[in-house]
């Protein structure tokens, strides 16, 4: 029998997450995991020692597997000391708040499965996602809006689509689902009302609605049917809350520029926005996707191009929320579905090379709700082809996740087809070293 | 029930009856007039008639096949990232067809997992296995294919698992379970069944995933015939032509040496022989190119990877400038015709602005591009691909007018048939076209070219038909390639020949054109050699271990094995006719178990998918063992797998006529009602909610079978389903929308959005049971779909056409939506709504029209009696509210 839970195994660190999904997946050369070593060998193969018998994807096969270095500057920040990119520097202005991760690895190569994995914990479709899980062992803290809410947004460069079973429920309760919040102004579907129908008839119809569900309910002893009642309840509710909540038009000036958040416009740099607002609401899981980071070609153009937009609205929220009260039990992660190859792709030489789909060794920073703040884990050899210490795979990572959350990975479980499934499927372990 | 201290309860009321069976059976309410007829006929033998009548109606093999599709995993799109289209609808008939001949679960059975194997197979047996191909497929990018591969075969497993066996056997998959009676290798048995697939992990730019099969109608398939044989006709008579024409084209080839090298007006702006590299025509790029025999001298030969040569600064031709473009390409795709540039100056950088000259699917084409998003482009077609594997001679100019029109496109000297204006044929240019960006032979844009490329020429001028010509007869004149004056003698120059094959040409085009509208399904098929199955170390497709035999589990075939068993390859068509071996001792059980919860809401075993060790335990274990034993043997008054008797035979019984009322007391001590002491009230499903309330609006389209619809969904569903800008979806006909849920387009990727609120299956896997929710957003769906609003307006009317006075029009409409007749409390509350809408729409008419319209254009065309608008807007609102009710959606 599967009960749903109503809270944490034991006290959270974090109740609730902001996850910052770079889709498409972005270097982490150009951006956290500095190799001048590579740099050194730009253009000449990689060691054989490295490269030999290692699996690539169909792009790079039969190729010469050529060094690409990164052709940006590398800083220390803050007094932990992360060395970030050129390319980052609202997120080295607040380096500090944040933990690095430069050891994560994937088995899945290919975008569908990998994103999968990071979204769901296993590479085939058919598994429910994390927001999904959350809200299946915390619920919602907030009935007016939806407890696991997905905001996507893309850059201007090509895009790998999204499939929606990334915030899909599979075989737990639809009502876990991610609900997508979309810019304009019908941003729940089915929200707004037909034009020739007011509130106020609404309301009219709510109460009738009410009174025959009332009798029906005394009649037929359904206990469906107070549920029902509740639900459209709360729709009529909804229909107000939810636009307020997106509102950013409510957002100062400063806050506006902090972001570079434009209302009414669909971009990154809002939806971080609109997530804080969720946040201060109670929305449980937050999934960001910004899509547009599969760099196979000139990527030190396109890379920094997205970069611009990404680090500057990735480092308002964190302040925003720290300013605001929410950042202590707020988690935040950002990260893609998998790394970039020390190898070059697109093969043009300065500025048109590109990197392909790498598992071995990637970056991820996590910050806020019982973060271990300024920690760097993990490294990766002087090519960052391989990790050479403290590797965390996926299922660690969410492992972790949970964790914060006041959930035993282990103990979070769903009985299904006769089987019990968790997130982290038969593995997982909580990064010690990530938690303050 | 009664062990467990229940008595059964009454009767249901005989409306509630009715609509109860009529759902069940159909998926469809039941028109007042047949609730009344029913509630009048008090014969002992109407319960009966009115089961026949419904069991036989094609309604029934419509909700059936629902059932079975969620089980089949049936989609419109392929899934995966690209999740492309999937003209796979021809299955779907196959199946709502089964449903409704009542065709005998064993052959079912049989035909769906093995029909190609039958001896003397027919089309549909054939059309049946396409069940085992209704996985995902990924259809290009840059996977490995293998691993793709073996998802596939792993689906089957699984989804044959999980609906013959009722087991989840891919928990196998990966290693051995201490408690779990199939082992790996157990796993791999079963594996090898479906593993011998001549398929590919990518399926590439075929229609459909290979092996399939195109289901032509009559009027298509006679067209097809006809098309071949001419086809076959004409190749005989070319032959004949060509022999009668040796003399003609030995005096050819004598002018031709005497022709003069260059005849064009003025020399190119740019030429590359493309014999070797050169400082003006660099290999770059990471990637395959060669160097080859090619027309004259050597050629470049590029393999599809992102190699290619590159040509600097040069051919800088801005959009108001005239330009042609001339080369020879030799096409060598290995499988469908692949897109690729031939020569192209595109800056990805800006947007793509500037101009390619290449391959579409084979097609010559011309592109100028000036913007990607809003798209700025003009861009022509032609209608033939190029053959494969044959040199070729391929041209294009442009006059500098930023005009499709323009354009001129030339294959070996001479002009083409052009493909009709798409999507992307505009017909001017607004912008610019860039000038910065180098000159590629071979790639740009990310289209690599296959095959080989030579003699590329560019000049700043158009060329006359004669110039372009003149070209071809030069080269020809100088050439190295061997056949090749031959071949362009017979295509092009001699006048019997060329007709012939213009006329070839025509054919091949009409025939791929009429293919492009016929419906293909894959289906199963198995290769002639067995491909060795390996057992899959830790479920690694990199990781074989040693080779599998097909084979079933040992826990399952101590009683039988399959047929042939002994021989050297048993195969599916043993397996399928092991599962329906009377004696399986699993197949019969999950069959009925599945049935009964079809009708019951709950099955005797409440994990349908799964009767193994982790699985519940029945319920009622003999009455389980009984009906199974009758739905495989069969008895006196019903055949042997007779699906509708077993259903016939259910809903006869005392106990799915109770009452669905529960008395507190009977919920607390079986709140799931295992005991079966009531009849469960359940949620429609997602296609039923959607059916369900466009019968009561009466605007129900009842046309059976057919291709898939797409109705009116928000704008913006699945955007971040979308690889570039905009998804497409664009609604069908008016005249299609209203069709039943069934045959709503079901896109992997980006779900039919009120679907997914009401929990339909995504399709992504085998689903078995799909938990139910009652959800704010589902109350959004039914105050706001534009279905549900239409399906409102049509209660309104059928409303005040079908009675006079408030009170008769409020019993109508509320019977309409519920089969039983109101309670004078009910009707006390409606009115009082009625009455507020009417006085609120009265003061305003223009929010009344505003409403009526539904954002459409105009009003359509009004009912018999055409009362004014607030009279019906009042009435509108008040059928949305009771479309909205929980007792609509569900069955009592």
């Amino acid at each position: 029998m599967n009960v749903e839970r109503s809270g944490p195994h034991f006290p959270p660190r974090a109740r609730r997450v902001i996850y910052l999904f770079q889709a498409g997946a972005p270097s982490q050369f150009e951006l956290f995991d500095d190799k001048p070593v590579l740099r050194e060998f730009d253009g000449r193969p990689l060691p054989a020692s490295l490269t030999r018998g290692v699996t690539v994807n169909d792009q790079l096969r039969d190729r010469k597997l050529l060094a690409a270095g990164a052709p940006f500057g590398f800083r220390r920040h803050g007094d932990c000391g992360h060395e970030l990119s050129e390319l980052l520097p609202n997120l080295g202005a607040v380096a500090d708040r944040i933990a690095i991760v430069r050891s994560m690895q994937t088995e899945q190569l290919n975008h569908d499965p990998a994103l999968n994995l990071m979204q769901t914990g296993h590479p085939a479709a058919g598994r429910p996602s994390l927001g999904a899980w959350v809200g299946h062992a915390l619920g919602s803290s907030n009935r007016k809006l939806p407890a696991f809410a997905v905001l996507v947004s893309r850059g201007r460069w090509f895009s790998n689509p999204l499939n929606a079973r990334l915030w899909g429920s599979a075989f737990l309760s639809g009502r876990h689902q991610g609900i997508e919040l979309r810019s304009g102004s019908d941003p729940v579907l089915f929200l707004r009302d037909p034009e020739g129908i007011a509130r106020e008839q609404r309301a009219a119809q709510l109460a009738t609605q009410r009174e025959l569900h009332a009798l029906h309910c005394a009649r037929s002893g359904d206990p469906e049917c107070s549920t029902r009642m509740a639900a459209q309840e709360l729709a009529y509710e909804m229909q107000a809350s939810v636009p307020e909540a997106l509102d950013l038009t409510r957002e100062s000036p400063a806050t506006l520029a902090l972001y570079g958040a434009k209302p009414g416009q669909s971009s990154f740099a809002n939806n971080c926005l609109m997530a804080r607002r969720l946040a201060e609401r109670g929305v449980r899981f937050i999934q960001l996707y910004h899509k547009g980071w599969d760099h196979h070609y000139q990527l030190p153009k396109t890379l920094t191009a997205m970069s611009r937009e990404v680090d500057r609205a990735s480092a308002a929220l964190l302040v925003d929320l720290e300013r605001r009260g929410l950042l202590h039990d707020t988690l935040v992660v950002w990260g893609g579905e998998f790394g970039r190859t020390p190898m070059n792709q697109g093969g043009q030489g300065g500025d048109r090379y590109g990197r392909d789909h790498w598992g071995k060794a990637f970056s991820v920073w996590l910050a806020g709700g019982g973060v271990r703040a300024g920690a760097a884990i993990g490294r990766t050899d002087d090519f960052g082809f391989d990790v050479v210490e403290r590797p965390v795979p996926v299922h660690d990572l969410h492992a972790t996740m949970l964790h914060l959350l006041g959930l035993d990975h282990e103990r979070l479980t769903f009985r299904h087809q006769g089987r019990d499934f968790r997130l982290t499927d038969v593995a997982g372990e909580v990064v010690a070293e990530l938690i303050a | 029930m009664r062990e467990h201290g229940f008595e059964p309860l009454p009767v249901a009321d005989r409306a509630t009856l009715i609509r109860r069976v009529s759902l069940d059976l159909t998926g469809l309410p039941p028109s007042p007039a047949a609730v009344e007829a029913f509630v009048n006929d008090t014969r002992p033998e109407a319960w009966g008639r009115l089961v026949d009548r419904l069991l036989a109606s094609p309604q029934c093999a419509e909700r059936l096949a629902v059932h079975w599709l969620d089980l089949a995993r049936y989609a419109d799109s392929n899934g995966y990232l690209e999740d492309s289209q999937r003209p796979g609808w021809g299955w779907r008939d196959w199946v709502i067809d089964a449903f409704d001949r009542n065709k005998p679960f064993d052959a079912f059975t049989v035909e769906q997992l093995a029909g190609d194997l039958l001896p003397t197979a027919t089309i549909a047996q054939r059309t049946a296995t396409a069940f085992l191909r209704q996985h995902a497929v990924a259809v290009e990018g840059v996977g490995q294919p293998g691993e793709y591969r073996h998802r596939y075969v792993a689906d089957r497993v699984a989804t044959t698992g999980a609906i013959w066996l009722g087991l989840t056997v891919g928990c196998a998959e990966c290693h051995d379970h201490k408690h779990d009676p199939i082992s790996q290798r157990e796993y791999y048995g079963l594996y090898a069944f479906f593993d011998n697939v001549p398929e590919r992990g990518l399926v590439g730019d075929a229609p459909v995933a290979p092996p399939f099969l195109r289901l032509p109608n009559a009027e298509q398939g006679a067209a097809l015939l006809d098309h071949q044989a001419a086809i076959d006709r004409l190749h005989e008579e070319l032959d004949r032509a060509v022999v009668a024409s040796r003399e003609a084209e030995q005096d050819w080839r004598r002018e031709l040496a005497r022709a003069t090298n260059s005849s064009a007006s003025v020399g190119p702006a740019a030429y590359f022989a493309l014999d070797r590299e050169t400082p003006q025509a660099r290999l770059r790029g990471v990637g395959i190119a060669d160097w080859v025999a090619g027309v004259r001298g050597k050629a470049v030969q590029l393999a599809g990877t992102d190699a290619f040569v590159d040509c600097g600064e040069i051919g800088d031709f801005g959009a108001r400038d005239a330009f042609t473009v001339s080369a020879w390409v030799r096409r060598e795709d290995k499988g469908a015709p692949t897109t690729g540039t031939i020569v192209g100056k595109v800056d990805e950088a800006r947007q793509n602005r500037g101009y390619t000259f290449g391959l579409d699917d084979g097609r010559p084409f011309l592109e100028l591009v000036s913007a990607r998003a809003p798209r700025d482009g003009i861009y022509l077609m032609a209608r033939d691909p190029l053959p494969n594997h044959r040199w070729h001679h391929v041209a294009a100019s442009y006059d500098g007018s930023k005009r499709v029109a323009g354009f001129r496109l030339y294959v070996d000297g001479v002009p083409v048939a052009l493909e009709p204006p798409n999507a992307r044929a505009r017909a001017e240019l607004a912008g610019e076209i860039d000038r910065v960006a180098p000159l590629r032979i071979g790639c740009s844009d990310g289209d690599p070219f296959t095959g080989a490329i030579d003699e590329v020429r560019l000049y700043g001028t158009v060329l006359a038909p004669a110039e372009i010509a003149a070209i071809v007869r030069s080269d020809l004149a100088m050439t190295t390639a061997e056949g090749l004056v031959h071949e362009h003698f017979v295509r092009q120059v001699y006048p019997a020949t060329a007709s012939i094959a213009r006329e070839l040409a025509d054919r091949r085009a009409a025939r791929r054109e009429l293919l492009e509208d016929v419906p293909a399904v894959s289906v199963m098929a198995e290769n002639e050699e067995r491909r060795p199955t390996h057992l899959l170390l830790r479920g690694d497709f990199t990781a074989p271990g040693e080779v599998v035999a097909p084979g079933v589990p040992a826990v399952l075939s101590a009683f039988a094995s399959p047929d042939g068993a002994r021989n050297a390859a048993p195969n599916r068509l043993a397996l399928a006719r092991w599962l329906v071996d009377p004696r399986h001792p699993l197949v019969g059980r999950v069959t009925v178990n599945r049935l009964w919860r079809l009708v019951f809401g709950r099955g005797l075993v409440r994990t349908p998918a799964d009767f193994g060790t982790r699985g519940d335990p029945p319920t009622h274990p003999a009455l389980l063992d009984f009906l199974a034993r009758e739905f495989v043997d069969g008895s006196a008054s019903q055949k042997a797998w007779d699906v509708k008797a077993l259903i016939k035979r259910l809903v006869m019984t005392a106990t799915y006529r109770q009452t669905s009322r529960m008395s507190a007391a009977a919920l607390r001590r079986d709140p799931d009602n295992r005991w079966l002491a009531r009849a469960n009230a359940l949620p429609l499903a997602a296609e039923f909610v959607r059916d369900n309330a466009l019968a009561i609006g009466g605007l129900l389209d009842r046309r059976v079978r057919g291709p898939s619809i797409r109705p009116w969904q928000p704008a913006g569903v699945g955007v971040a389903a979308s690889a570039r800008e905009g998804f497409g979806y664009r609604p069908s006909p008016v005249a299609d929308r209203n069709r039943r849920g069934l045959y709503v387009e079901r896109r992997r990727s980006a779900p039919f959005a009120s679907f997914v609120m009401f929990d339909a299956s995504a399709r992504e896997v085998c689903t078995v049971s799909q938990t139910r929710t009652n959800t704010p957003l589902q109350a959004l769906v039914l105050w706001n779909d534009r279905v549900h609003l239409e399906a409102a307006r049509g209660l309104a009317r059928r409303t005040l056409v079908a009675a006079g006075d408030d009170l008769e029009r409020l019993h109508f409409a509320f019977r309409c939506c519920v089969a039983r007749s109101p309670e004078a409390a009910e009707i006390r509350t409606l009115r009082q709504l009625l009455q507020s809408q009417r006085a609120h729409y009265r003061a305003d008419p223009k929010a009344a029209a505003a409403l009526l319209l539904l954002g459409e254009e105009r009003a359509e065309d009004g009912p018999d009696i055409a009362p004014d608008a607030p009279e019906l807007a009042a009435w509108m609102v008040v059928a949305n509210s009771l479309l909205s009710l929980h007792e609509t959606i569900t069955r009592t």
